[in-house]
């Protein structure tokens, strides 16, 4: 297994490269170097299709007509199978660098595509928020100005990244961003210095600094992106294009802590097995590609991915050979720095539903705070509140 | 905040785009001869009746699909694409009478108590008679609309009081009706929940959209509410939360801040607490009271809150005499800036003030102005999925522009009577509610190149719309 000693390299590695006085700013901890990418399977995935108890008589029964032949899965142990679609993935598995936790949920889980998502995105599922677990990572976390503290590849930001204070930056093509503020608003309009930011009409001055802030970052991104090019293989695909994306500001030296991508929508309600197989293909296609990449770059070590999706589907298929929304599903954490690695859990039971669903264990707020304290190495007090404690994701000891 | 004294226009127009969706061209003058209380007055008299949409058609019925949408997968299919399609009709008739209609004040509230009723179900129907309901109660008496609304089969649908039943409750109705839409939260207990839940066990209604008690399913028994107890009713659990002061509290906290932008001192809310309880929760009354009251057009109110992406969409409509040829166009643009009439995001409602302002929001709501009047298309591309529901917007998003006409001929006559030698400064009046103080340089600037014929009086249109300061009102 992989120790933690081994990130002294990354002082040595082409992220280190911020200008000196930003340097100044950054706390010299290792934790700082650290990077999470998040991947959101949008829609529900279908979770016992992907990840198949395979030596289990009640996934056929249930699955007349979607179960998978037991001749074409991967088995990763006498239980668990992966889905063929994701071949490229098992040697993460064998690796020892795939967490796979089972049975993640939440208390009194709802079954709407919106309002679970927002449970994600909140990591509050008894109340409605209107910020996200990452926006509130930015408030009490944040990176220097211009440094974008974590990035959304989308041009519509997701509640996930709106803090009290501040919001992630959300954008499908960061060369692109500098247009978003070449409107005739900002810097065309006004003289260079009439910035308005301190205007006493608060709402006035938080518009202006958005706009200005949107537009140092967009720089500052493009810079170190115009100073490094990459030359990996990535698929063509929507979540081939965001990873390479992010591959590429990552080796780049941009300092952004966390990374936010979708992919979607596997809400398979009619003729799952096409759409589900496609689907699965572009994730294990795109998420390999990335992780090679990563790793010629010497930028792997210091990364932890970590994939979820609003629910499962239900256990039994329906009668459009398809399945409806679930509840409980896994989560997959890629990582060098597993403290368990394979699978960190026992399968859910087909044989004790709660009204056809599997039941859920593990809070995934549990797996946030883990991510939060001992991989980003923060306090989560003001992230997940209440706090509900964590699982033992990662290796090493952790200081918060 | 600049303390300088607010002008007479200006006091006209933040109550034309507080209590409606901002001036238009057209009768903006009339208002400008009047006094406050009688420009309040005139609000309400234009507001006196409610006008009722019907855009959706009668083959789609309250519960089940007619028949010939049963048979098959396919027409199931159609029937659910049907809905769809009703849903953003019903959507463009309700954003085109919010810009349209000369009862603003109506409909103002009408968008306000469509957020706080807040409800999002697939079924248009449904949608469109709980509007009505909404619009028909905004400016009269709150406890009408709330007994209309505990029958209402969108609200039954969307809180799931058709799944209460007296062996498996369900508090989703209950503990929204106290948290969200009455007493407010801290003011009762969980017990209180789970009686009044009871009260509603059995709730359904039948396919003409009418409400039908499931007797078989309807706890009868003795409820103990709020230090009540007996065989209470549903009429009786409301009865008891309007006697709460605490709801009438509850209720103008909510009611003024969407009109003011910000809480009001506690104080003044006392006050209007206290009025709104004595006037039996008369909603008109309680408006005509904070519009007409001298605080309202103080400089920290005027020209301070960020408009909703409604409020920004409507009042460019109003200016710009915006049609869309294809009502999906009119929904991409809410999407986009993240509010969407009959879509709110969950039952708390949506967010305010700064939670619609991001990077990428805030660069499309400038871009807007550009992108109608100019027909310049946006510099980047939108997103083609717009959300995570089945829901995808599938048009060419750089070439909505395109897809639509404005008319801007009133406009234009209106900014022509402005003499020349002013006319920048008075269409920044006309346009802005934030003060002008740290704009005069480039107002100025704006002025010269207009008398020296480099700009016209559309591309300063353009441009001053494209300012964060139109982004205020």
């Amino acid at each position: 297994m992989a120790t933690i000693s081994s990130e002294n390299t990354f002082f040595n590695s082409p992220q280190n490269t911020a200008p000196a006085f930003l340097k100044q700013k950054m706390q010299p901890l290792r934790e700082n170097e650290r990077v999470l990418v998040v991947i959101q399977l949008n829609g529900g995935n279908d979770g016992l299709n992907t990840i198949v108890p395979f030596q289990d008589d009640l996934y056929y029964k249930n699955r007349p007509n979607l179960s998978l032949a037991k001749k074409e899965l991967i088995a990763l142990d006498t239980y668990n199978a992966l889905h063929p679609a994701l071949s490229n993935l098992q040697k993460y598995y064998h690796e020892g660098e795939l967490s796979v936790i089972h049975s993640v949920g939440y208390p009194n889980p709802n079954r709407s595509h919106f309002r679970s998502m927002d449970i994600y995105h909140s990591a509050a599922p008894q109340s409605y928020e209107n910020t996200g677990w990452v926006g509130r990572y930015i408030d009490n976390f944040c990176m220097p100005e211009p440094i974008p503290t974590a990035i959304e590849m989308s041009n519509v930001p997701s509640l996930v990244m709106k803090g009290n204070e501040q919001n992630g930056i959300s954008f499908e093509d960061p060369r692109l961003l500098e247009k978003f503020f070449e409107s005739p608003a900002s810097q065309n309009l006004l003289q260079k210095a009439e910035r308005f930011d301190h205007l006493d009409n608060q709402n006035l001055a938080f518009l202006y600094k958005t706009l200005n802030v949107g537009a140092e970052s967009g720089n500052y991104i493009n810079e170190k992106l115009n100073a490094k090019k990459l030359a990996c293989p990535f698929p063509s695909t929507e979540l081939g294009k965001d990873l390479k994306t992010i591959a590429e500001m990552m080796a780049s030296g941009l300092e952004t802590k966390i990374y936010y991508t979708s992919l979607g929508s596997f809400d398979t309600h009619a003729l799952q097995l096409n759409t589900h197989q496609k689907l699965l293909q572009q994730f294990a296609e795109g998420v390999d590609a990335f992780i090679q990449c990563l790793k010629k770059q010497a930028l792997w070590g210091k990364t932890s991915i970590l994939v979820f999706s609003e629910f499962g589907r239900r256990v039994a298929e329906n009668a459009g050979k398809g399945t409806d929304h679930g509840v409980g599903n896994f989560m997959l954490v890629f990582s060098k720095h597993l403290a368990k690695a394979g699978f960190y859990n026992a399968q859910p039971s087909l044989q004790n539903l709660l009204g056809g669903d599997l039941m859920w264990k593990i809070d995934f707020r549990q797996v946030y705070t883990a991510i939060l304290e001992d991989w980003l190495g923060v306090s989560s007090e003001k992230i997940i509140v209440p706090a509900v404690g964590k699982i033992p994701l990662f290796a090493g000891k952790q200081v918060v | 905040m600049s303390t300088s004294a607010i002008s007479h226009q200006k006091k006209i127009q933040h109550l034309l785009w507080r209590a409606g969706f901002g001036p238009s061209p057209g009768n903006v003058g009339q208002y400008y001869a009047l006094n406050i209380n009688q420009a309040v007055e005139k609000l309400m008299t234009e507001s006196t009746e409610s006008v009722d949409i019907n855009s959706v058609p009668p083959k789609i019925t309250a519960k089940l699909p007619p028949k010939q949408y049963q048979e098959t997968l396919a027409s199931r299919k159609e029937y659910g694409l049907l809905l769809k399609d009703e849903k953003t009709k019903l959507n463009v008739a309700w954003l085109e009478q919010m810009a349209n209609t000369p009862a603003q004040l109506r409909e103002k509230m009408c968008f306000f108590w469509h957020d706080h009723f807040a409800c999002n179900i697939k079924n248009p129907l449904l949608m469109q008679v709980q509007l009505n309901k909404l619009r028909k109660h905004a400016l009269s008496y709150f406890g009408d609309m709330l007994l209309d609304i505990i029958y209402d089969p969108a609200m039954i649908t969307y809180l799931n009081s058709n799944e209460n039943s007296k062996k498996h409750p369900n508090e989703n109705f209950a503990r929204e009706l106290l948290e969200l839409f009455t007493i407010g939260i801290g003011n009762y207990t969980e017990h209180d929940i789970k009686e009044a839940a009871r009260v509603f066990t059995g709730w359904d209604f039948n396919n003409k959209g009418e409400f039908a008690l499931n007797k078989e399913e309807h706890d009868d028994g003795i409820k103990q509410f709020l230090g009540n107890s007996g065989y209470l009713t549903a009429e009786e659990i409301l009865q008891i939360i309007l006697a709460q002061k605490q709801t009438a509290v509850h209720l103008v906290s909510k009611i003024s801040f969407f009109l003011c932008g910000k809480y009001l001192p506690k104080d003044i809310i006392t006050e209007l607490a206290d009025y709104y309880y004595a006037q039996q929760y008369h909603t008109g009354k309680l408006l005509q009271k904070i519009l007409t009251a001298p605080w309202f057009y103080d400089a920290a109110y005027v020209g301070t809150r960020i408009k909703s992406p409604i409020e920004l969409l409507v009042g460019l409509m109003r200016l710009l005499k915006v049609d869309f040829h294809n009502p999906n166009t009119a929904l991409v643009f809410q999407k986009v800036m993240g509010q969407a009439l009959l879509q709110p995001p969950n039952v708390s409602g949506w967010g305010t003030g700064k939670d619609w302002i991001n990077g990428f929001t805030l660069s499309y709501r400038l871009n807007i102005p550009r992108n109608l009047i100019q027909k310049d298309k946006l510099p980047y591309k939108l997103p083609k999925k717009l959300s995570t529901e089945e829901d995808e917007f599938d048009g060419d998003a750089e070439t909505l522009s395109t897809m639509l006409d404005i008319d801007i001929e009133n406009c234009m006559e209106f900014f022509r009577q402005m003499p020349r030698e002013q006319a920048v400064f008075q269409m920044a009046d006309f346009l802005y509610q934030t003060d002008l103080t740290h704009l005069q340089t480039f107002l100025q600037n704006k002025q010269n190149a207009f008398e020296s014929q480099k700009l016209n009086r559309k591309q300063i249109l353009v441009q001053l719309l494209s300012l964060p300061e139109y982004q205020l009102n």
